[in-house]
């Protein structure tokens, strides 16, 4: 009987497979928790990468991903299916990682006020080459300078140059032309750039 | 050469890996656009190894989602009052508790106030004289008077005198207006205790405005007597002295 049961979950769970996205949303919407599960488990890890690289703080990306879900199945009404679920979902994380970082910096502005700026959080000294490796040592640079971006440059630079996302998907997360995000992802770059140049020059890339 | 340097710029900026042989030569040259193409080097192999770092995986399993879904599912069930129901309970007890405090500690009003003027305080009297030539019979005339002069302390000071001090001064304010030319008044001089006397007691009435409310501290040291109009109490009656003693207690 169990086993009988077991075959029956594994052919609805075959078949939750092979529906698109929007399917599943419209199953999801009408209640339906293995459709749900099926998307979360689609989703979940490239909305993790995304969030991670916002973050870079597995703790933190995991509680985002976890509100990313449930604020999405818990407004699947307002889903129109105008864009694709998986953009719509992107979307929904892109403004929860805002949030927290818009968090995380007052968080931060309040200790160094405490801490009479003793504290540079925000500003930390660029990597000591000779502690770290070469490769840790571009890694940290390109976290520092991407940290020190505003949201909407840093969400396009890690939606284009991280995750390699097309700029039709791109434009259709942030709800933008083409042109509009090619755009702003040369306005996003030439501000990283500045940001990491010192940074570079400092881990001895640049002369 | 502006032009070639735009050109690298271009390049740069549409995310190309190599230039072509062309503008090598110029980048060599050029010590702005060889620092914007190093920048543009050191970039891309950075983002590169960023991007070829390995990102964790996510751990959390669906269970927990799920389970937080329906928590949330339920919590949004219940009405918005309930909410506030446990502050709401916690005020009724602290309430509840603090009126059976009052109700113990606080005992019942007490049962007799006595009505006293205060010291100072300004009478109106009013006295209601019938028209003598109506014999009684016409509506009633009435003669304001304001005794501009302070009361005297009330009894529970020790004085009992008001009523009696307090005619006469009416009397002499009556007198007082009558000589200003008053057309209500219809006495000319003070009248005697036997005018009085003749008097229906309904149509000569002193009129006390509401007197300030106090608390006898005692209960059991009042004595109450009935008002009685021209009887003495609290002070001792003598026939000569000229006037009449309306009501006291």
């Amino acid at each position: 009987m169990e086993r009988a049961l077991a075959m029956d979950n594994l052919h609805a769970g075959a078949a939750q497979r092979m529906l698109t996205d929007e399917q599943l949303a419209a199953k999801a919407r009408a209640g339906d928790a293995d459709a749900m599960e099926e998307l979360y488990l689609r989703y979940r890890q490239p909305v993790f990468r995304v969030v991670y690289r916002s973050t870079r703080n597995i703790d933190e990306a995991e509680d985002i991903v976890q509100e990313v879900f449930l604020k999405a199945f818990e407004r699947l009404h307002t889903f129109r299916e105008q864009s694709r679920f998986s953009t719509w979902l992107m979307r929904i994380a892109l403004n929860l990682c805002t949030d927290r970082a818009r968090m995380r910096h007052r968080r931060q502005e309040l200790l160094e006020r405490e801490a009479d700026h003793k504290l540079a959080w925000s500003h930390p000294h660029p990597p000591d080459p000779l502690e770290t490796t070469h490769q840790n040592a571009f890694r940290e640079a390109f976290y520092t300078a991407l940290n020190q971006l505003p949201d909407h440059h840093r969400q396009l630079i890690i939606l284009r140059d991280l995750e390699e996302m097309e700029y039709e998907q791109i434009a259709e997360i942030l709800g933008a032309t083409v042109g509009a995000v090619k755009l702003r992802v040369m306005r996003a770059r030439r501000a990283f750039k500045a940001k990491l140049e010192p940074l570079l020059r400092a881990i001895g890339e640049l002369e | 050469m502006k032009r070639l340097c735009k050109t690298v710029e271009q390049y740069l900026v549409s995310d190309w890996e190599s230039l072509p042989e062309s503008l090598q030569a110029h980048v060599q040259a050029c010590p702005r656009c060889r620092a914007a193409w190093q920048l543009a080097r050191a970039y891309r192999k950075t983002v590169q190894m960023v991007r070829d770092e390995p990102v964790p995986v996510s751990t959390t399993a669906w269970a927990q989602v799920r389970a937080k879904l329906s928590a949330r599912a339920t919590a949004r069930a219940r009405p918005v009052w309930w909410r506030f129901a446990p502050a709401f309970a916690l005020g009724l007890v602290a309430f509840v508790a603090f009126s059976l405090t009052l109700v113990g500690r606080v005992p019942h009003k007490p049962a007799e106030v006595a009505h006293a003027g205060e010291p100072g305080h300004l009478l109106e009297y009013r006295l209601e004289v019938p028209p003598r030539d109506s014999q009684g019979s016409g509506p009633r005339r009435t003669a304001p008077l304001t005794a501009a002069e302070p009361m005297p302390p009330s009894p529970a000071e020790g004085l009992s005198t008001r009523p009696a001090e307090s005619l006469e001064v009416a009397l002499r304010a009556l007198n007082h207006r009558g000589s200003n030319g008053n057309t209500r008044r219809r006495t000319k001089s003070v009248p005697t205790t036997v005018q009085l006397a003749q008097l229906p007691e309904t149509e000569l009435v002193v009129e006390v405005p509401a007197l300030s409310d106090f608390e006898i501290p005692h209960q059991s040291e009042v004595s109450y007597l009935p008002i009685q109009y021209g009887t003495p109490s609290g002070q001792p009656y003598s026939e000569g002295n000229g006037y009449a003693i309306v009501g006291s207690f």
